[in-house]
């Protein structure tokens, strides 16, 4: 008994000093990026002397000129016109091209590099090349040929795929060349490349992840943490301690025999792979595999295209697509996933909904395909953590439902307070027994002002009820959880008010005004974090500037005063204690575009704000330097300087290049990008993604990788120390005896 | 292995040693100056002469007492100034150097409190002088507590003392403002 326990210790020690380092440096390695053209290529021209395809699509209300490797199909470069070209053409015998605009004016490209050029345009016609010469060409049923423009005997052909929807470029000179791009109804263009009859060249690119209207996160779950967790939850069931010790001692010892098992009882093996000493080019993808489920960091993104196509991609794997479904579905407004029933809810706007059951994340079958009756969409949020919605109808109608089929109301909810927003209003409502909504209150605006941004506080947990100063006084957060933010803009005095309001009663809580002539041309923003919310705008006075605004609430500014008390129940609708606030003004040398919070596991961590830019980078700035607390050099005291973190107020915040977590990665964002954070297991480090018109995740740890092993960190070498030094203790123990003795028996050695 | 012992071992454990060495030379030196040889009760006069002069003797010897219990009771005094120095130049940065010669600051003192016997007793069992070691115990109290002070002082620097609010905020209970409903906005 006594030698398997000890064998056992031994076993979970070494195995505890075994845990395996991720890499620090993972810039290109971790992240990714999707580059999307556009779900359909206006135009494609082609330009022999460079080997380059240029497509010509559009991206919003402007168009994109992407270039591409014609023998590979690899991107090389795009970029976005500041018009819309509605048509092309290629001018003969050189390497530009022209675009004309819908004001009907004409503009020249070179098409090696993509530079606007001066051409000469007299007697030019204007003469399109978008749609492609089918004179001599016959398109049958999955063969394309080319026929003799004399003879009109068939020279060679092209075979096309299953689901060809259409020919977007052709070109062939009727003797031995061929080039097409044909587009399929999944968006995949493929491009193919025909010599004397031979397919030389084919390449295609994927475009079925454009126009993406919702996502989600699925979590790909260990199944090797499971059993661990039965172990440790049949043990929990036993009430003798000694049993449950005995198991705990069982288990271990089976779990070593495994070990031995698995490693042919070879001592070296063994011991190799408890320390995993293999060198780094041999951690294989097993392995890392299996590091990227133990942290967490395995996780599926799911994309949903207003046109029904649900992709699941892996984030691990630079955002392969692990699987793709068609739904026969248009306009989908969201895509939701219930991680106990493993299904994705897709809704569109007419109130159709498709669930898709999936077995762990992988093969999606579909379950159910019906129709909500009540009109179509407007709104539609999932209630968190439970798998019923919000729905706003079209005619203003609201409702709670769940797509189950049954009545949702006050009665499974628990009493529920709703609070809805649109560009005039506020609306609080609480939830009724049929799962309709009853108005409690209202926030009307006038008619020359409009809701601009709106926030609610994220329901939070609180690590740290206080603010711990220098002097080790505590300021007090307010953490009353119901309340949003929201930025009013009026129109005529060109003001921006700041509000937040308690979403139970309505009752505004904190206000406060911008009058340096905001420019709502550019974003506004507004996120809301545990105790604090941070606003954006685009100020024209006194210089045109990007500003960055925190306000933190906190019960009082009097240091170790708390007014709430944890004993007594509070109700919010009669004694509410108001926020006292704090508030500091920034400015950033970029402009803003989105805003987001990073979330990590336990939230402790500090918070970064991540910031998408207009110029197409994404960074983050940490909490502690939004602080509404800094203050001018010449004022901290000592005390204040003691405090964790604190640096003086200095109103510009620096882009440091080392936040960019693009790096040198150019992102189209497109108008309608998201970025959102998933907290990972490991506490230090969340996962990022931003979805818009490209697509790119990637991992920050806004404090540092403080729970990873360095990847410098020399396992081996301390672990052997440590085996010399106990070796050394063993030799060292009874030579020294020997030698006490021998001094009191006066002998010589 | 053979076993040998010390040469300077093995005569001292051989009795015909003393014997085979030639000891006059030691036998005729002088006694050490104070070591004579007494006789005892040869010359009663001559004692009784004597015992004025022991008094006086005495009296020397209670006041070399006093003195060195004063002293006794100073030697903690004289660190008083270093540790003050010390413990103002190492700062109040959490190292374990300074936190373990700030906790020394306080067990040292409190160590020689509880051994004050031991540290006086050359100069204690002496009734006549009993009240002067009195006085110089409770000084030497008095010296202990202040290095103690300045180890409690230094200890509060560092911040590693539990009297700020700060300190028992993981203790303070949040406020539940949302018993038994829900509420959220969009």
């Amino acid at each position: 008994m006594i030698l398997p326990t000890l064998l056992c210790i031994v076993f979970f020690y070494l195995k505890s000093f075994t845990v395996s380092a991720v890499f620090a440096d993972e810039a290109y390695i971790v992240d990714w990026q999707i580059q999307n053209i556009g779900s359909s290529y206006q135009c494609i021209i082609n330009d022999d002397s460079n080997n380059v395809l240029v497509v010509l699509s559009d991206m919003d209300d402007k168009s994109l000129l992407t270039y591409l490797n014609e023998t590979n199909g690899r991107l090389l470069s795009r970029h976005l016109l500041d018009f819309k070209a509605i048509d092309a053409m290629q001018v003969k015998d050189t390497s530009n091209f022209l675009l004309k605009d819908s004001y009907n004016q004409i503009h020249a490209f070179e098409s090696e590099h993509g530079f606007p050029t001066e051409l000469n345009l007299d007697g030019v016609k204007f003469k399109s090349s978008c749609s492609p010469n089918f004179k001599n060409i016959n398109v049958g049923n999955q063969v394309l040929e080319v026929k003799d423009p004399e003879t009109s005997l068939i020279l060679f052909n092209a075979t096309l795929p299953l689901n060809y929807k259409a020919i977007k470029f052709l070109e062939t000179d009727y003797a031995s060349l061929l080039k097409i791009l044909i587009e399929t109804d999944d968006a995949r263009f493929i491009f193919q490349s025909y010599k004397n009859g031979e397919l030389i060249d084919e390449w295609e690119k994927d475009e079925s992840l454009n126009d993406i209207a919702d996502f989600t996160f699925i979590e790909v779950t260990d199944k090797s943490i499971d059993t661990i967790a039965d172990d440790l939850a049949a043990e929990s069931n036993i009430s003798n301690p000694l049993k449950a010790y005995s198991l705990r001692v069982s288990n271990n010892w089976r779990r070593m025999m495994s070990l031995l098992q698995r490693n042919n009882y070879n001592p070296g093996k063994i011991l190799t792979e408890l320390l995993s000493l293999q060198p780094d080019d041999e951690m294989d993808e097993s392995v890392t595999t299996e590091l990227n489920l133990k942290f967490g960091f395995s996780k599926y993104l799911v994309v949903v295209t207003k046109y029904g196509t649900v992709s699941a991609l892996d984030i691990t794997k630079k955002g392969s697509i692990v699987w793709q479904f068609h739904l026969d579905m248009n306009n989908v407004l969201s895509i939701e996933y219930n991680d106990q029933t493993e299904e994705l809810t897709v809704v569109a706007q007419d109130g159709t909904f498709n669930i898709i059951s999936t077995d762990k994340a992988l093969h999606p079958v579909l379950k159910t395909s019906k129709r909500l009756d009540g009109g179509s969409i407007e709104l539609i949020k999932r209630v968190p953590d439970q798998d019923k919605y919000f729905v706003r109808f079209t005619n203003q109608e609201k409702r709670i439902i769940s797509f189950e089929g049954q009545v949702v109301g006050s009665k499974d909810l628990g009493k529920t307070f709703v609070t809805d927003h649109t560009e005039h209003d506020v609306f609080g409502h609480v939830v009724k027994e049929d799962g309709s909504v009853q108005d409690t209150w209202n926030v009307k605006m006038s008619s020359h002002e409009k809701i601009v941004a709106f926030a609610a506080r994220e329901d939070y947990s609180p690590v740290n009820i206080g603010t711990v100063l220098g002097n080790r006084d505590v300021l007090y957060k307010y953490l009353y959880p119901n309340l949003a933010g929201f930025i009013v803009l009026n129109e005529k005095t060109q003001t921006l008010f700041i509000n937040v309001i308690d979403t139970v009663t309505g009752e505004l809580l904190h206000t406060q005004a911008q009058k340096d002539k905001p420019d709502t041309q550019f974003p506004v923003n507004i996120i809301f974090g545990e105790n604090w919310f941070i606003y954006s705008y685009f100020s024209t006075e006194p210089i045109p500037e990007q500003k960055l605004v925190v306000v933190e609430l906190y019960e009082s500014l009097t240091a170790n005063e708390r007014i709430s008390t944890p004993d007594t129940f509070m109700n919010s609708s009669k004694s509410l204690i108001k926020p006292a606030a704090i508030s500091k003004a920034y400015f950033f040398p970029e402009i803003i575009k989105t805003m987001s919070l990073s979330h990590t596991k336990y939230g402790i961590t500090t918070q970064a704000l991540l910031l998408e830019l207009e110029s197409g980078q994404i960074t983050y700035i940490p909490k502690v330097v939004l602080s509404a607390r800094r203050k001018p050099e010449s004022e901290m005291t000592d005390d204040d300087k003691k405090e964790f973190m604190a640096s003086p107020y200095v109103p510009a915040i620096p882009l440091n290049d080392h936040f960019i977590i693009t790096h040198y990665r150019n992102l189209f964002t497109g108008a309608n990008s998201r970025l959102a954070s998933v907290a990972t297991n490991l506490e230090s480090t969340s996962i990022i993604c931003d979805i818009g018109h490209d697509i790119f995740c990637t991992r920050i740890a806004p404090s540092g990788q403080f729970d990873m092993m360095s990847p410098t960190f020399e396992k081996g070498k301390l672990l052997g120390t440590i085996v010399v030094l106990i070796a050394l203790c063993f030799y060292l123990r009874p030579s020294v005896s020997t030698k006490k003795l021998k001094t009191m028996w006066l002998v010589k050695d | 292995m053979s076993v040998e012992p010390f040469e300077w071992a093995v005569k001292l454990c051989n009795l015909k040693e003393e014997e085979a060495t030639d000891s006059s030379a030691i036998k005729t030196l002088p006694s050490p100056p104070g070591y004579g040889v007494v006789e005892v009760g040869k010359n009663q006069h001559e004692s009784q002469g004597n015992k004025a002069t022991e008094a006086i003797r005495m009296k020397e010897l209670n006041n070399l007492l006093a003195q060195k219990a004063m002293s006794i009771a100073m030697q903690p005094a004289k660190s008083i100034p270093m540790n003050m120095i010390m413990s103002y130049m190492s700062g109040t940065s959490l190292q374990i150097i300074p936190i373990m010669a700030a906790l020394m600051l306080l067990s040292g003192p409190l160590k020689a409190i509880f051994s004050i016997r031991a540290a006086f007793k050359p100069v204690l069992g002496n009734k006549e002088i009993q009240s002067q070691v009195n006085s110089a115990m409770f000084l030497y109290i008095v010296f202990q507590g202040a290095l103690m002070y300045i180890g409690i002082r230094k200890l509060n620097a560092m911040g590693l003392i539990p009297n700020t609010k700060s300190d028992w905020l993981t203790w303070e209970l949040p406020v539940d403002y949302n018993i038994g409903r829900k509420v959220f906005a969009f």
